[in-house]
Order: C-alpha cells, then sequence, then structure tokens
C-alpha cells in the first residue's frame, strides 16, 4: 500500500465531503488569533469608555441625538425609556409608518446573503438542509432598535451557535436568551419535517411579544420561506 | 438548473441533459481533472467521458447528489488517465498529493498491501468526520479535488506555509488514526 491506494480510496470518500467542499463558493476567511486579539481589546476599551464617561459627567443628565429633533436633555433615570420613545417617534416621523420594533434578516449560514423578513412571504434559496450535518443552521440576524435584550422561543427545533474556525456548535435548546444580535436556529435530530411549518417568537426584555417568524422549508429544492409577523398588530 | 430537473432530462433521454450538465458543471469538472491532470487537453477528453459517463448510467441509476456523483467520475477517469500518460513520470498536483500522502503509512514492506480499498474508503469518512470542518476543507480540497497550496490559499485567505503546517498535522494524525485501525500490518 501507498500513497497512491489512499489517494484512489479517497475517490469513494462520503458524498457529503465532497459536496461540502465542491459547493462551498465562498469559505469564511481564515483571520488570524492576533485579529481576534486586537478584536478582544478593542471592544474592552469601547466597554470601559461607555462605562467610565458617565462618572466623568460634571451633571446626571445625557444628551440624546436624534435624527430628526435637536438634542433632548433629560435625566439620567428615566434616559433609557425617554431615548426609546423619542427613538420610535423618529422613526415613525422619518418613515411615516407605524413603529417597527425591530427588524429580522435571515440567511443560511453556508452562502447567502442576509434578506429583511417582511410581512410578505420571503422565499430563500441556498444550501441549508438540516437534515445534513453540514448545515450548520439558518441565521437569524436582529437589529433591535430599542431593546437591549430579547429572547426567542421556537416551536420546533432549537437554537445552536457555532463557530466556523473550530466547527464547535454550541446548543442553546428552544430559547435563546442574550444580548447578542445573532443567532443560529435548525431542526433537530428527532423533528426532521422540515416542510411543517415552524414559529419562532420574539420577546422584549419585559416578556411580551415583538414578533413572530414563520418559516417553512422545502428540501426538494432547497428553499425556506419565512415571514414576520408583527404580533402587536 | 436544479440538480433534480437535470436527472430528470437523463431519465427522459433528452439532449439537452448533458447540455445542461456541462453548463453548470463544466468548470468544477475541469478543475478536478486539470488538477490532476496538469493538461488541459486531456482534462477535456476526461470531462467530455464523464458526461458520457453520466449518460449511460442515469438511469438506471439515480444520484441523490449529483455534483458528488460527476465529479468522481471525473476524478476516476482522471486517475486512469494520469496513470496511462505517466507511467513512472508524475505530472501536477496529484504526484506531489502521492508523495505527501506516503507519509501516511510505514514503509512499503510493513504496509499488508491487501488491505481492500473500499474499507479504507470507510475509514478516511471516520476520520474526515473527527476532523473541524476547516481542516476537513483543506484536506479533501487537497486530496480528493489535487488543489495546489497556491489555490488552497486564495479560497481560505490563509498563508500557504499555514497550510502546509496544518496539513503535515493532518496528515500524522491520519497516520495515527491508520495505525489504530491495524491497517498496517
Amino acid at each position: 500500500m501507498n500513497g497512491n491506494d489512499i489517494m484512489q480510496a479517497m475517490t469513494n470518500i462520503s458524498d457529503r465531503y465532497i459536496a461540502e467542499c465542491a459547493e462551498q463558493k465562498r469559505p469564511k476567511r481564515y483571520l488570524s488569533p492576533v485579529f481576534y486579539g486586537s478584536l478582544a481589546a478593542a471592544a474592552v476599551i469601547a466597554v470601559g469608555v461607555m462605562l467610565a464617561v458617565p462618572k466623568l459627567a460634571d451633571s446626571h443628565t445625557a444628551v440624546v441625538q436624534t435624527t430628526s429633533h435637536a438634542p433632548v436633555r433629560q435625566k439620567d433615570d428615566d434616559s433609557i425609556m425617554m431615548q426609546n420613545d423619542i427613538a420610535k417617534e423618529d422613526i415613525a416621523a422619518a418613515t411615516d409608518t407605524a413603529y417597527v420594533p425591530l427588524s429580522v434578516k435571515v440567511y443560511t449560514a453556508q452562502n447567502s446573503e442576509p434578506v429583511a423578513l417582511t410581512e410578505e412571504p420571503v422565499t430563500i434559496k441556498g444550501d441549508f438542509n438540516p437534515l445534513l450535518s453540514s448545515s450548520k443552521g439558518l441565521g437569524i440576524e436582529l437589529a433591535i432598535t430599542s431593546q437591549s435584550r430579547f429572547t426567542l422561543k421556537t416551536d420546533g427545533g432549537h437554537f445552536l451557535s457555532w463557530d466556523s474556525q473550530s466547527g464547535a456548535v454550541t446548543n442553546y435548546g428552544q430559547t435563546y436568551s442574550a444580548a447578542g444580535t445573532t443567532i443560529f436556529w435548525t431542526l433537530s435530530s428527532s423533528s426532521p419535517e422540515w416542510d411543517t411549518p415552524v414559529t419562532i417568537t420574539i420577546f422584549d426584555e419585559n416578556g411580551s411579544p415583538l414578533s413572530e417568524i414563520h418559516i417553512t422549508g422545502d428540501e426538494s429544492t432547497h428553499t425556506f420561506t419565512a415571514v414576520l409577523q408583527d404580533t402587536k398588530k | 438548473m436544479e440538480d433534480e430537473a437535470i436527472i430528470k432530462l437523463f431519465f427522459s433521454r433528452s439532449e439537452r441533459a448533458v447540455a445542461e450538465l456541462a453548463e453548470k458543471y463544466q468548470k468544477l469538472c475541469m478543475k478536478v481533472a486539470v488538477n490532476i491532470l496538469g493538461n488541459m487537453q486531456d482534462a477535456e477528453e476526461c470531462v467530455n467521458d464523464a458526461y458520457l459517463g453520466v449518460w449511460n448510467t442515469v438511469p438506471p441509476q439515480k444520484p441523490e447528489n449529483l455534483t458528488a456523483f460527476l465529479c468522481k467520475i471525473v476524478r476516476n477517469l482522471s486517475l486512469k488517465r494520469c496513470t496511462y500518460n505517466t507511467a513512472e513520470k508524475r505530472k501536477g498536483n496529484y504526484g506531489v498529493c502521492i508523495e505527501e500522502l506516503d507519509e501516511c503509512l510505514a514503509a512499503s514492506d510493513t504496509v499488508e498491501s491487501s488491505f481492500d480499498s473500499e474499507e479504507l474508503s470507510k475509514l478516511l469518512d471516520r476520520f474526515l468526520e473527527g476532523l473541524d470542518k476547516t481542516n476537513r476543507f483543506l484536506f479533501v480540497k487537497r486530496y480528493w479535488f489535487a488543489d495546489s497550496y497556491e489555490a488552497l490559499s486564495r479560497s481560505t485567505g490563509m498563508k500557504e506555509q499555514a497550510i502546509r503546517t496544518r496539513l503535515s498535522r493532518i496528515r500524522a494524525g491520519l497516520k495515527k488514526f491508520l495505525a489504530e485501525q491495524e491497517v498496517f500490518a
């Protein structure tokens, strides 16, 4: 036996490993540990500055800069609530539509660009197939305009995060609560019915439902359809 | 066109089937063949033979994964052509890949030569399953697709030396794995 025998045997490895490489058009760029170190350092400095600035201020007031109003001075105690209220008004005024508490984008972890969800069904084509172990999950990207934290609950599958470098996957179960804005979701191996609609509900920090994401997949066409429904309407 | 639709064309024996297959997979197939053969003309012949192979085998076969199915045929044909063309003289990345994988085995006289190729493929599957995604990507790209280090560097953004180091460690891991599985006599 020699290296040639191994090369010959490589021909018949599992199809999924071949497809994984053949279909991966743009692998995630490898970033060195130095980059991550720099990023972590920058984050620590940013947090430090955020914590230090209020303490250095002369008065117990905060300045809120809005897009369409002049800066407004207000008391610290209710600054968050006030900021949120003003932000809501500004967004409503700027768009001349009802206030939307958050925007949601979804994408497949492997190769599709994030797509903003609306109340019209959006069909997205991607390599995401919950039945394949190479598909880590459906990415859900939240841009929350008023909430610092949120909770996601799903009636099917589970939430997970994964490290693209090491491939390590963390399973968060059916409830995910954090201040982060990106999380992955996938069906569990015990419930692989991809064509059964799944509802993911987004709750604000007070536990009130904000919106629901309804997802339905079509295994044969490798597509999924997602809809965002505002539960407050 | 979706793979499913292309397969349907093959099943209906439509002449469009091969054209659609070529349109979708020509670039990928040529890459696999050129990496192994290092020769455009031979690669084109192998890829065309592979299309004919798909025409002859589908139906009755219905590939679950058309990409992998086609690439395997291209690879097999390219390996055969490579052996025929070069005999002793090795060309392209393929020859270098073999030399690298030789490291994974003990001296040839101590290695069981009749080890079943199919069984070895299954062991390789198990070994690949244990690798993280990046390492598996590098290993399969290098030793299945016979990509050059330069191409791997372009597609991953990693430095060539870093890729060489990683692959060297993976090969060492493979050697250990094969020894544990008693592939060596």
